[in-house]
């Protein structure tokens, strides 16, 4: 089951992108045939699983692409909207499966359109095309045995076009010991002369041998039904095979449904092309090899694994997919081996023997490459969270009857697995926040004197130890004062202190709780998920977030990221006895001048740096220690954006790697601190996080 | 879980001792019970949190049971170093280890034996006790934990201190 859910959700991200392609170039009929490849391929996948509603669909689907790539319908906006819709209804069906809930939803109408397309009966001008295609609801019939709508409209299609169905029943030795291989063997010789619509009870339970002895087909074919009973009679054990023509007029289900007008009777035969009825793929599960398997969309860089199984077609690299789970026990081990290889370099450098200082020092040249390789293995490329972003622009500006422009920049750009899980949502919700208010309708852009379309950029680039990702917008801007209003409304400062504070802390304001400035809280935007979850989640993950804005010109959000979420560089510092670490990250430099070069800037300490001077943090009040006077200042230079801060300490210790843990939920997260570490010698040290110290 | 429901069966508890006065933890609660190690200090916190400590790996935030009940002026038994212990606890979400006196054993205690307790037992007051069970002329009273490690007072307490940027 995992391996048909990651398959098909493969596929269908194939299938959307080739949508989104044969939009932008209508002539490209290659793009359709491999998107006729990813609807067969779901078909047979969906059908071997017993998703009959989902084979159904993307059987349709399948058939409409067939006549496009034949040219014999042409590829216009209405057609590809239904493909849409096809596709968010599979992906809705894909979830639902995957929460247990089958794939029993309507499809009615998408399939009455896609048969409507094929048989030339399509409304061009159908806004009811983009149909939400996310009902929950189970439709699957309950009294049974009687075929699913999607198998009556197949039947009652398949009899227009002078085909035959049938509704057989099986009725199987009671002393039968393999009954559903007896069944098996009649869906077989079956699909050898036509194709099975439906049965009961379903594919699965027949082959979990959920049934008595008896089980019904129903069936579409050119035999007749002589010929069709004699086949299943072959079968050993079957004593008994009813087959009788099956007329779906009879059944009027389809009546309740209403869907556009074309769908009501295709008495009109098309031009002259036979509805061909392909028997059902059985994909055999071996298809997709358990261990290996081809990776996702043209990858844009080497395989993470030299030694990978290849399947597929040459163009796809050789990668191995692997479960997460694994990963991430193979990663707590080696965190817990980087923590023993720091407390032997202790004991070796005690003991003071060659051979075990040579042997530690090997060791911990090893365990280095292990954890390399190890972080390595969880990075992946953020193009796999780009990828979801045209499909989604594209849906949500025609909603919105905005016209953008997308651009996207560092595909390659590598994020850890968890944390790109994370915020992907958020990233999600800032588009929508650009899309819903930070770009204008295209006739007010217009009067502005910007191009209609706006340009929405995502970009994602690696700098030092962490991953910067911006979401920009030519757009509105946000208006500084609006938010100082509002600021000053809700008391959050005062008009004078207003006056000292930069357009970044200003519309820092915005990440509060219930702060949104918007007129009214529109469907996209307002759904509780507010800027302040972003920079909450954000934060959780050890990154943060700014917003650079121009009032009319144009906003960018800005999210960093640490590299990895556990295994971090730090320095080591003593502080008034304690020992600390600080995450390489921000650090710039490490000084020191004698004490009386601290110089008093309006109340506020500054030391020398670069030229410069920049504000001094005495670590030993934030801390609640005493200082002791010495003659010479330490100071770590760090810098968070364009900002400087010089944290004072007694002593510097050392580059250490360390696996950064929580405090856990009892202490929650502390301002000034990013969780705690476990040194060489089993001891805690906290970890400050020297970021949130810089006043920005 | 409400005080009552515990209280409906025979529970185990463990019995550990707290300023001459002896209490109990309903033994489904703890985790395990440690000699004290080095504990690192956690700055900008109530003082009866003592720090954090390394548990086989994980970090582990440490309280004082005295001074969170503000014991330390009670004029009682001293404190025996060598037979402190930290009782670790876990809570829902909520992993803490609390520093008691010594602890005595663990007994089954039946619900009958279980009466509520008075106002204030041993410096304590009644809101962070589950009642009070009596054994011949022993006296044990049980300790109410989500009271104990109560987060919004610990909320409360930062506040008070500033702690908020």
């Amino acid at each position: 089951m995992e391996m048909f859910l990651s398959e098909s959700y493969e596929h269908l991200e194939s299938l959307n992108q080739l949508l989104l392609q044969l939009e932008q170039s209508p002539e490209e009929i290659e793009v359709v045939h491999e998107m006729f490849r990813a609807a067969h391929t779901l078909k047979g996948m969906s059908a071997t699983m017993g998703f009959e509603n989902m084979a159904e669909l993307t059987h349709q689907m399948e058939n409409v692409m067939d006549m496009l790539r034949n040219r014999q319908v042409a590829v216009t906006t209405p057609i590809l909207d239904t493909l849409f819709a096809c596709a968010s209804t599979l992906e809705a069906m894909l979830q639902s499966i995957e929460a247990g809930a089958g794939d029993g939803m309507d499809t009615t109408q998408l399939v009455a359109q896609l048969k409507a397309i094929v048989s030339g009966e399509f409304q061009q001008a159908a806004p009811e095309a983009d149909t939400p295609a996310t009902e929950q609801a189970a439709e699957r019939d309950s009294d049974l045995p009687k075929p699913e709508e999607a198998a009556l409209s197949v039947m009652k299609e398949a009899v227009d076009q002078g085909l035959f169905a049938y509704q057989i029943k099986v009725v199987l030795d009671e002393k039968t010991a393999l009954k559903s291989v007896r069944a098996y063997m009649v869906f077989r010789n079956l699909e050898e002369m036509g194709t099975i619509v439906g049965s009961y009870p379903a594919a699965d339970d027949i082959e979990q041998e959920k049934f008595d002895n008896w089980f019904m087909i129903w069936f579409v074919s050119t035999s007749s039904e002589e010929e069709v009973r004699v086949e299943i009679m072959d079968v050993l054990d079957v004593v008994d095979v009813s087959v009788q023509p099956f007329h779906p007029k009879l059944e009027n289900r389809m009546a309740e449904k209403q869907v556009s007008a074309a769908a009501a009777s295709p008495q009109v035969a098309p031009d002259k092309k036979e509805v061909t009825v392909p028997p059902v793929q059985t994909a055999k599960p071996s298809e997709a090899k358990p261990s290996a398997s081809a990776s996702p969309p043209p990858p844009k860089k080497p395989p993470m694994t030299g030694t990978g199984k290849t399947t597929k077609s040459s163009t796809r690299n050789q990668t191995l997919r692997v479960d997460i789970g694994r990963i991430d026990r193979l990663m707590n081990m080696i965190s817990e081996v980087v923590i023993d290889r720091s407390r032997l370099s202790l004991i070796s450098s005690r003991i003071n023997d060659p051979e075990l200082t040579e042997t530690v020092d090997h060791l911990h040249r090893l365990v280095g490459e292990l954890q390399d390789i190890v972080l390595k293995l969880r990075m992946v490329p953020i193009e796999n969270m780009f990828n979801r972003f045209p499909r989604m622009i594209r849906d949500l500006t025609k909603e919105l009857h905005k016209q953008v422009e997308l651009e996207m920049r560092g595909w390659e750009t590598e994020l850890d697995r968890t944390i790109m899980d994370e915020i992907s949502d958020l990233m999600v919700h800032l588009i929508r926040n650009s899309l819903d208010h930070g770009f204008e309708p295209p006739e007010v852009r217009r009067e502005l004197g910007k191009p209609e379309t706006g340009k929405l950029v995502i970009a994602a680039y690696q700098r030092g130890n962490s991953v910067i990702i911006e979401v920009s917008d030519d757009g509105r801007g946000i208006d500084r004062e609006a938010v100082l209003k509002k600021a000053i409304e809700k008391g959050l400062t005062t008009p004078e202190e207003a006056q000292l504070l930069s357009d970044t802390q200003v519309f820092q304001f915005l990440f509060l709780a219930g702060f949104s400035t918007a007129k009214q809280v529109s469907d996209i935007s307002g759904r509780g998920v507010g800027l302040d979850a972003v920079k909450t989640k954000i934060e959780s993950l050890g990154g943060s977030v700014y917003v650079h804005s121009t009032l009319g010109q144009g906003t960018t959000f800005s999210i960093e990221l640490p590299l990895t979420m556990s295994i971090i560089q730090a320095l080591l510092v003593k502080v008034g006895g304690e020992t600390y670490a600080l995450p390489l990250t921000n650090v710039i430099e490490i000084a020191q001048v004698p004490a009386h070069a601290v110089k008093q800037v309006h109340h506020v300490e500054m030391v020398p740096f670069r030229g410069d001077w920049i504000p001094l943090f005495r670590l030993h009040h934030f801390l609640e220690l005493e200082v002791t006077p010495q003659e010479d200042l330490v100071y770590i230079v760090i810098q968070r954006e364009n900002k400087y801060l010089a944290l004072q300490v007694d002593e510097t210790l050392g580059e250490e790697e360390i696996v950064v843990k929580s405090l856990g939920n009892y202490l929650g997260s502390r301002f000034g601190f990013a969780g705690a570490t476990i040194m060489g010698d089993g001891n805690v040290a906290l970890i400050l996080d020297g970021a949130q110290f810089v006043q920005v | 879980m409400p005080a009552e429901e515990k209280l409906t069966q025979d529970q185990q508890y463990v019995l550990f001792e707290l300023a001459g006065q002896e209490y109990g933890v309903n033994v489904q609660q703890v985790l395990s019970i440690e000699r004290i190690p080095e504990i690192t200090r956690v700055p900008r916190t109530p003082d009866f949190v003592v720090g954090v400590m390394n548990l086989r790996g994980e970090v582990l935030p440490v309280i004082d049971l005295r001074k969170r009940f503000a014991l330390e002026s009670f004029k009682g038994v001293e404190v025996q170093r060598e037979q402190q212990r930290i009782i670790v606890v876990k809570l829902d979400d909520i992993t803490v280890g609390m520093i008691v006196d010594m602890v005595r054993d663990v007994l089954n205690i039946s619900s009958a034996q279980i009466e509520p307790p008075p106002s204030l037992v041993g410096g304590i007051q009644a809101e962070y006790l589950d009642g009070m069970a009596k054994m011949g002329d022993r006296v044990m009273v049980l300790l109410n934990l989500e009271k104990t490690l109560s987060q919004k007072e610990m909320m409360e307490l930062d506040e008070f201190r500033g702690t908020m940027a």
